[in-house]
Order: structure tokens, then C-alpha cells, then sequence
């Protein structure tokens, strides 16, 4: 039953970390500190989509950074939304890639009536391993 | 928030007592009630030094750490003494290192069920109607943990500012926010 209201509180923490994150000139990418910034976005994306929130996590981003206080950044606010909404339709995208893939896979070794390998499973998880769940 | 103290040999500083009158004045600089205030003192042990450390609660609420660094694993002319098996030794140089928890304060001082609700409440409220999940405050079971959560957050009469009861507080505010709601 508390579940979902932990979800909140994760998104409403999450969402202010990535104010400070992107506010401070972050760009979301595949290696240090950006790739921090990108796990927190699709974190947060992901908790969203559980539990059905419409709302562009822009917008949720934005409203914390006016909370803190626009002076309080560097990044101008235009681009931490042209930031947050990139990175939200990659991860949709990457996310229907992913799904695709498995699927792709699990019909093949159904209709060789096979298990799918261990070394599959591994491959999987190193070419998508920044859509899996954490 | 900290205050730190590293105190050569021959010189004094200052170490326990200091940090925990300064930490005292603090609590009540700020309105806090220090007759609710609890030290609990226990050693530490960790990355090859050790010492004495005081826990700050207020109404069983952590709020700050006072450390103190004073002995090493390096063998010196000082009384040594034995911790999870190991010899400790007293240090040439003693360390005074603080940690207040700046949100802490503010979620003792609001009495909120939890500490989101105190450091972002409009946020919490935006992202809970977002998800549709204000009817849950409908939910007696919901209410009686948040009312739970509270009491063992357990501060909102500690600070002296603060007179009403945490729980009502809350509740109050949540029938607001479901009020807006369904405008």
C-alpha cells in the first residue's frame, strides 16, 4: 500500500537532484558525471511510468529549479527542457528497442524450442544494460 | 552543516565538551527546547582511526553527529586500547568533525510524517495528484502509518515554536490539497 507513495517521494527527491544536476551544466551522456545524470533521468522516468504520471518530467524538473530559485543556476532553463525532453523520447525509444530485441530473441529459441542462453541473457544486458531495471 | 577543530599537540582547541555546549547553544539559537535534546556517546571505528562519537536527537529525531578523532592504529607512547580486536592508539593530533543534518532540522521543525513532506511539500503534492493518488489519504490504514511515521520521526514538540499536534497538522493539509484537487 505504500509502495506507490515511496515512488512520490523517489520522484520528488529525484526531480530535485536533477535541478542541481542540469542547473549546474550537466549534459546527460555515457560517461561520468553525465552518465550520473542520464541513470537518475531514466530512473525517474521509470517510476513515472509505474505509476501512470502524465506530466513531462521537464516540467516537474523546471518546477523545482524555480523552487531553488532561477538564480541559483547556470544552465538556462530552456535548455535543461530541451535536455530532459531528448533524453525522455531516447530512453522511450531505446526502451522500444530493447523490447524488440527480446522479443525478436525469444521467438527464435521458442520455436527451436530452446532456453535462452546464458551468454544471450549476458550480451543483452551489456548492449542494453541502460534500460534495464535497477 | 559542520564544524571541524584539528588540535596540535601542545595546544588546546577545543574537544568534547566545547563541541557539544556549541551544539547545545546551536539547538537553542534556533528555538529548539535543549531539555529535549538527547547525547548518546559511543565509540567509532573506521578507516584506521578511532574515537569517541555523540549522536543529537531531538524527541528520538537524529539531527547531528559530533566525531571525534583521537586515536590511530599506529603504535604511540599513549594507553592503547582494544577495539573489535584491534589496537588503537592514542594521536598526536585530535580531530573535532561535525555533521548537521540541515533538512533534518527543518523536518523537526515542521512535524511533517516524513522528511519530504517537510523539504518539498508542494512538490509532493503536484507529483501525488499527478499519479492520482490522493484518494489514498481516504485510506484509514495509510493515515495511521503516516501518523505512525511521525511519532517515530517524533519531533514536532521538541522545538519550542512548535505547539500542535504533527499528525492533525498534516491531515489538515491533506484534506486542503484534496480540496484543490477536485476543483
Amino acid at each position: 500500500m505504500i509502495t506507490p507513495i515511496e515512488k512520490v517521494y523517489a520522484i520528488v527527491d529525484h526531480t530535485r537532484c536533477l535541478a542541481y544536476m542540469l542547473g549546474d551544466c550537466i549534459v546527460p551522456s555515457n560517461v561520468r558525471e553525465g552518465y550520473l545524470a542520464r541513470l537518475v533521468i531514466r530512473r525517474t522516468l521509470r517510476m513515472m511510468n509505474e505509476l501512470n504520471i502524465q506530466e513531462p518530467l521537464a516540467e516537474l524538473v523546471e518546477e523545482q529549479i524555480k523552487i531553488i530559485g532561477m538564480n541559483s543556476f547556470e544552465q538556462d532553463i530552456s535548455v535543461v527542457r530541451e535536455i530532459v525532453d531528448r533524453e525522455t523520447t531516447k530512453f522511450a525509444s531505446t526502451l522500444e528497442r530493447g523490447t524488440r530485441i527480446v522479443q525478436k530473441l525469444a521467438k527464435s529459441y521458442r520455436a527451436k524450442s530452446q532456453r535462452i542462453p546464458l551468454s544471450e541473457i549476458i550480451t543483452l544486458y551489456d548492449s542494453m544494460a541502460s534500460s534495464r531495471r535497477w | 552543516m559542520a564544524h571541524h577543530a584539528s588540535t596540535p599537540p601542545l595546544k588546546k582547541i577545543y574537544w568534547k565538551d566545547r563541541t557539544v555546549e556549541l551544539c547545545d547553544q546551536f539547538i537553542a539559537s534556533i528555538g529548539g527546547d535543549v531539555n529535549n535534546v538527547t547525547y548518546k556517546e559511543h565509540p567509532w571505528i573506521g578507516g584506521g582511526n578511532a574515537g569517541p562519537s555523540v549522536e543529537v536527537l531531538i524527541g528520538g529525531l537524529e539531527i547531528a553527529t559530533l566525531v571525534f578523532m583521537s586515536l590511530g592504529r599506529q603504535k604511540t607512547q599513549g594507553h592503547g586500547y582494544e577495539m573489535n580486536g584491534e589496537m588503537y592508539y592514542p594521536m598526536n593530533l585530535r580531530i573535532v568533525d561535525t555533521g548537521y543534518g540541515l533538512e533534518r532540522l527543518v523536518w523537526a521543525s515542521k512535524g511533517s510524517p516524513t522528511i519530504y513532506d517537510a523539504v518539498f511539500p508542494e512538490m509532493v503534492s503536484r507529483v501525488m495528484r499527478a499519479a492520482g493518488l490522493l484518494h489514498i489519504l481516504d485510506n484509514k490504514d495509510y493515515t495511521k502509518i503516516l501518523a505512525l511515521n511521525a511519532k517515530f520521526a517524533g519531533s514536532w514538540t521538541s522545538l519550542a515554536r512548535i505547539s500542535s499536534s504533527c499528525v492533525k497538522r498534516w491531515l489538515l493539509r491533506s484534506m486542503y490539497r484534496r480540496k484543490n484537487s477536485t476543483r
